[in-house]
């Protein structure tokens, strides 16, 4: 820029020019960053509006990922083994002895349930209980977690192509793993249960006290439960299982053990171990959500003199939606079967045109 | 800018300017490595390495190389599509304004400023998760946070090796 300083009236006028030029496309790059935040922005937004947008392309990419990860899982599992292969070798006696007492105590406990298991299932039969079954979808080898703060997920290497699905639970050997979120065609990622995000109903197997079991993005868990009645206290050891509220996991399933008691809420460990999964199984959703159909609500039964209300059947006939299809079949016969009722007990939209004249008729 | 755009470009010429993006995404990759450690502890390597580029090199970072590396990470980490696609163009955004501004460096006040900068994006990236309805706790972003402060150096020096090897070799 030295020979800029020399005054000289033809580089003058191309100096400004050029300087004109270059504040011009600085502007043009000011106005490019901004549209390109702009769309950035945009994104997020919608994000926002729609969270399930960029769920196909998030699991095309873990696919494209999952090929390198599984060649670069295997040095750390090798590590991990190894490391645990050497913790073992130093206690074999002492876990000898600690294994012979627990199993003493658990031989025992085996037979008193095995005995009530028996009376269940005779119990069951006798009042013609349903029990939803639990069906393996497919299974397969989960990495383990992604060293990435704020989501705590895994990618297992099953997929779309296996009939993975999400939403689907994911079962390690020691317990709940958590829940599919993304598939691709060969591989999939999962919510594991220490993630902020996640959210499982479980009990705690001792009281039977329900509550939600919510991962605090590190490796435990938060149980977090309203208070019951009662002089009873959680304590450390007390473990933690699925209830099936909300129809995904099944029920039973072991999710952890309390251990610290006194914390609020009560801290709790995943029992299937967040870092080193291993196998997984992934199950169907263990209820799946009902798929409601267009059925008139149960009529009243012997009220003939008044007008039949109109809001106040809707809300046993989505309970019966919910528990089994035999029911709302029935109703709807019920309804055709009473013809008084049946113009009001439609759906409430088409319904007041036709209610408005017949309920003077009586 | 303008004398630059209207260069031709060898083949190898294209490759070298790619570089710098390249190690953003490889870093990415690395960050999605399986460790077998249950904190985020990993640091935020792509993130660093957009700040540095974008210091060392601003025309091989623009804002839109940014978000492509940031739409392809937030893809990658399976969080909410835009979150980083915002934070790496807005950081090498505030990278360039900041060196049009300051002049003269060192590697103690570009390492106060990019600590700076990285609390502020991974506070930004908490809100942002929770603005899109995710649930992430702050403790583990702020232990990433300073993780990644700590790296600074190491990642400065590799991207300076990488600058001189690949980028300053000129024919």
């Amino acid at each position: 820029m030295a020979w800029n300083s020399q005054p000289s009236r033809f580089r003058g006028t191309r100096r400004t020019s050029f300087a004109r030029r270059d504040s011009n496309l600085a502007l043009l790059g000011a106005l490019f960053a901004g549209i390109v935040l702009a769309f950035a922005l945009v994104l997020l937004v919608t994000q926002r509006v729609n969270p399930e947008l960029g769920s196909r392309l998030r699991g095309a990419t873990a696919d494209a990922l999952s090929p390198l990860i599984s060649v670069a899982r295997a040095p750390f599992e090798g590590m991990r083994m190894l490391g645990g292969a050497i913790g073992d070798h130093f206690r074999v006696v002492e876990q000898n002895r600690e294994l012979q007492a627990q199993l003493k105590a658990a031989q025992a406990k085996v037979a008193k349930s095995d005995q009530l298991a028996a009376e269940v299932k005779r119990m069951e039969q006798l009042i013609g209980l349903q029990r939803p079954e639990r069906r393996v979808v497919a299974s397969g080898v989960a990495s383990a977690v992604s060293a990435n703060a704020g989501m705590r997920t895994a990618i297992i290497s099953v997929g779309l192509g296996d009939g993975v699905k999400p939403r689907m639970p994911v079962i390690a050997s020691g317990g709940l793993a958590g829940r599919v979120t993304d598939v691709g065609q060969g591989s999939a990622r999962i919510l594991l249960l220490t993630d902020a995000n996640s959210r499982i109903p479980v009990k705690v197997v001792r009281t039977g006290w329900t509550g939600l079991a919510v991962g605090n993005g590190g490796t435990l868990l938060d149980f977090q439960y309203d208070i019951a009645s009662g002089s009873d206290r959680i304590r450390v050891g007390d473990r933690l299982v699925t209830t099936g509220d909300g129809g995904l996991f099944p029920p039973g399933l072991p999710v952890g053990v309390i251990i610290n008691a006194d914390a609020s809420p009560p801290r709790a460990r995943p029992l299937a171990n967040p870092t080193g999964l291993g196998a997984v199984i992934v199950e169907a959703p263990w209820l799946p959500p009902p798929v409601f159909v267009p059925a008139a609500p149960a009529a009243p039964e012997a009220d003939r003199k008044l007008a039949p209300p109109v809001p106040a059947g809707t809300a046993p006939a989505t309970g019966a939606a919910g528990s089994g299809t035999g029911r709302p079949a029935a109703s709807a016969g019920v309804a055709a079967g009473v013809p008084a009722s049946a113009p009001t007990a439609a759906r409430p939209a088409p319904a007041p045109a036709a209610a408005t004249p017949a309920s003077p008729r009586p | 800018m303008s004398y630059l755009a209207n260069d031709q470009f060898s083949p190898g010429e294209t490759i070298r300017r790619m570089v710098p993006s390249a190690t953003v995404f490889l870093s990415m990759l690395v960050m999605t490595l399986p460790m077998p450690f249950a904190w985020g502890v990993m640091p935020n390597l792509a993130l660093l390495f957009v700040i540095i580029w974008s210091s060392l090199q601003p025309r091989l970072m623009p804002s839109w190389a940014a978000f492509g590396l940031g739409l392809f990470a937030d893809l990658l980490f399976g969080g909410p599509i835009g979150v980083w696609a915002l934070l790496y163009p807005a950081c090498a955004i505030a990278v360039g304004m900041a060196e049009s501004r300051a002049e003269g460096h060192s590697l103690n006040i570009d390492w106060a400023f990019a600590s700076v900068l990285l609390i502020l994006a991974q506070l930004l990236c908490w809100q942002f998760l929770h603005f899109t309805g995710w649930e992430a706790p702050l403790l583990p972003l702020m232990v990433q946070v300073l993780i990644t402060i700590l790296a600074y150096p190491l990642a400065a020096v590799v991207a300076g090796r990488i600058q001189r090897r690949l980028i300053d070799v000129q024919g």
